[in-house]
């Protein structure tokens, strides 16, 4: 389909490439969205933003890198300054947001996971921010590390190194959980 | 379904996350709604409005002359010494995110830096660390 799309750019039917891009990757990029701002108010409106976003950029699109890694980093930049500026909102510290999103987790309508989930929740949102976009992208999405390359602007070198930390950490984190 | 697809959508679940009901079907409802007039896509084969139309636009030409003037005037006068430029891999976001890409740019050199002084594994040569990654952790 990604193949359609282009070839819809190309004949500079934006509008209508628009519509296809919009039904390939509304879903995969709320989940992506999802697992980075956590909230399910939150996603919806940032998966709204990026999509304004991408159809307003689209006929400039420059196919230097795939359609669906400029997306996906239109995706990742527009959930950072999500992020960013709700920190600035509140006025607090990334360490204090994190505590902040576990608490709206708890109580997000939309969040129903077990004890265990919980568990992986917490785990996941104590590594420190890269490590986190890193191993959600790496895990949950299965990009490959020169994808997330890209959408980041991170060096593979260190993603790989991102990703086996948190991995380590995680592990660390959770065997004790899963033995008792 | 692609087998990435299902990989993906069962390690989902194990976030404990939901939806409302249908949300896929308003989302995208919602999205068309947000939508120009102008780029509406109409499916009675009735023209669509597309920026390339706007290109023809004289106005818009004269506008974009006058700016692309005064960009220049400070351009010259050193005013831009303090924007950031970035790298030609960048260009087709370059004009969404300069900020957010500056700042990925030094968080790039920074994590680099904490994961070194993370683990004592890393203590000595950041090449061998660099190789001892590539050799272990290959897509």
């Amino acid at each position: 389909m990604e193949a359609q799309i282009l070839k819809l750019l190309n004949e500079k039917k934006e509008a209508t490439a628009f519509r296809l891009l919009l039904k390939m990757y509304q879903e995969p990029l709320y989940w992506f969205i999802r697992k980075m701002v956590h909230i399910h108010e939150d996603a919806d409106d940032v998966v709204q933003n990026t999509f304004l976003k991408v159809y307003k950029n689209i006929s400039s699109f420059k196919k230097k890198s795939l359609l669906k890694t400029w997306i996906y980093k239109i995706a990742y930049h527009e959930a950072l300054h999500f992020i960013n500026e709700r920190q600035k909102q509140l006025r607090i510290t990334s360490e204090a947001y994190t505590s902040h999103i576990l608490n709206n987790l708890h109580t997000d309508p939309y969040f129903n996971g077990s004890e265990f989930e919980w568990q992986l929740q917490k785990a996941i949102l104590q590594l420190p921010e890269k490590q986190r976009q890193v191993f959600q992208m790496r895990y949950f999405e299965d990009l490959k590390f020169k994808e997330i390359s890209e959408i980041t602007g991170t060096t593979v070198g260190a993603l790989k190194a991102s990703y086996h930390l948190s991995e380590k950490k995680l592990r660390t984190y959770l065997i004790p959980l899963v033995i008792c | 379904m692609l087998n990435s697809d299902f990989n993906r959508e069962n390690k989902i679940k194990q976030l404990g996350y939901s939806l409302p009901e249908n949300y896929f079907v308003d989302l995208e409802q919602e999205i068309n709604s947000q939508l120009p007039n102008s780029y509406v896509y109409q499916s009675n084969n009735a023209k669509v409005t597309t920026l390339f139309s706007l290109i023809k636009n004289k106005l818009l030409w004269s506008a974009a002359a006058v700016a692309l003037l005064l960009i220049g005037f400070f351009w010259f006068t050193g005013v831009s010494d303090t924007v950031p430029t970035l790298s030609n891999d960048l260009a087709d976001l370059d004009y969404l995110f300069e900020e957010d890409l500056d700042t990925e740019k030094e968080v790039e050199f920074t994590l680099l830096d904490m994961y070194l002084a993370e683990d004592n594994f890393f203590a000595s040569d950041v090449n061998l660390q660099k190789m001892w990654f590539e050799n272990n952790f290959e897509d």
